[in-house]
């Protein structure tokens, strides 16, 4: 008899993005990190770049955000719209990432 | 009265508010204890304790899991102070820590009972009158005035030979519920002097004292089968406009203490119910 064995390896390889995170980082009231280990990751991997902003929520516990938004747009605002499209498919015990494109649209009207 | 530096446990199972809650749980484990004291550079930043540990994924941070900021005593409170503040905040156990909050031990409600329980009485609960007098002094020592009231039952000796001592207990311990129910915790520290005889120390002025002194005199203590239970009030104290001098606390509770004592006696003996020194 004759006996063969043999082990197939698979790779999946794929950039690891600096920073990983997106714009926002939504952490639940049961989730695996809280804010202040959210706090510690994105310090390391991107100095003072992110704001931890604590929620009072019934699922959510804290939000993640790049600095950068919370200069084009009111925080409470931002903070308000977030929690209000999450909280549909929201759970306690996930955190969510989330990509954001804030722009801004003027018309000014004058007399020539 | 002892301070809490001198009673407090100054082993402490502590943890970093970095580590992760997996070695909270193992620590837990191998000390036996049911919560730890978050330190971080000697400074108490917060308690961990099962039940937090129950609610949270135990992937977590200490950080974020622990209560930050729990209530702590200063090392040179007294066990007083200590037994009140776990009293007012429903807690067995204190951080004591220094002016920096650095962490410097743990005190538990268990240590202070040994000391406290002989200065209370087990019948009534109440605090005897060698506690409230060094209640009295803090008081007076933190700027406060203070009334004493001092309250005799009457003929108490006649109820417990005719209906007997059980009897007797039944309406002290009635008397004190009401007493308890009547002060305010806010401004008064009733107590039990001996046998028959009460005492409510008060930061009321004098009038504001005749006023609560009527109040228990309005309060029936009514027990089955016995005739209502009536009681004399001497009231001494509560008229000063400035702080008195603090080097001769003790002698001026004592003071007070007499004059309400013989104020009540006179009540007794006139049968005017309350008379004032």
């Amino acid at each position: 008899m004759e006996k063969n064995k043999t082990i197939t390896l698979s790779m999946n390889i794929t950039e690891f993005e600096m920073p990983p995170m997106r714009d926002v980082i939504v952490i639940g009231v049961a989730a695996p990190i809280g804010p202040e280990a959210a706090r510690k990751m994105v310090e390391a991997l991107s100095p003072e770049q992110y704001e931890v902003l604590i929620v009072e929520h019934e699922k959510v516990e804290a939000l993640v955000v790049r600095k950068p938004i919370l200069q084009l747009i009111d925080k409470s605002k931002l903070v308000s719209e977030i929690l209000e499209e999450v909280s549909k498919i929201m759970t306690p015990k996930i955190v969510l990432r989330i990509s954001l494109n804030v722009s801004l649209n003027i018309t000014k009207t004058f007399n020539e | 009265m002892k301070k809490v530096c001198q009673v407090m446990n100054p082993k402490v199972v502590t943890i970093s508010p970095d580590k992760g809650i997996e070695h909270a749980i193992r620590l837990m484990d191998q000390h036996g204890v049911g919560s730890l004291l978050v330190v971080q550079n000697n400074v108490l930043k917060g308690i961990l304790t099962s039940k937090d540990i129950r609610k949270h994924d135990r992937n977590r941070l200490t950080w974020d899991v622990m209560t930050p900021n729990p209530i702590v005593i200063n090392e040179n409170a007294n066990i007083v102070e200590a037994i009140q503040v776990m009293e007012n905040h429903c807690i067995e156990h204190l951080p004591v820590v220094d002016e920096e909050r650095k962490l410097l031990g743990l005190i538990t409600k268990k240590d202070i009972l040994g000391l406290f329980g002989s200065f209370t009485d087990p019948l009534t609960g109440l605090p005897w009158g060698t506690l409230l007098k060094h209640m009295a002094k803090d008081l007076l020592l933190n700027g406060n005035d203070l009334v004493i009231l001092f309250l005799d039952l009457d003929d108490f000796g006649l109820f417990n030979k005719r209906f007997g001592h059980v009897i007797g207990d039944k309406i002290i311990v009635c008397f004190s519920k009401m007493l308890k129910r009547v002060c305010d915790p806010e401004y008064d520290l009733p107590g039990r002097y001996a046998g028959d005889e009460f005492l409510v120390i008060s930061k009321r002025n004098q009038e504001e004292a005749k006023k609560l002194a009527v109040k228990i005199l309005n309060e029936p203590i009514n027990i089955e089968g016995v005739p209502e239970v009536r009681v004399s009030i001497g009231i001494a104290g509560g008229r000063r406009k400035e702080l008195r001098d603090t080097n001769s606390v003790e002698h001026m509770i004592d003071e007070l203490l007499n004059l309400a004592s013989r104020a009540s006696t006179e009540a007794k003996s006139t049968r005017v119910k309350l008379v004032v020194a």
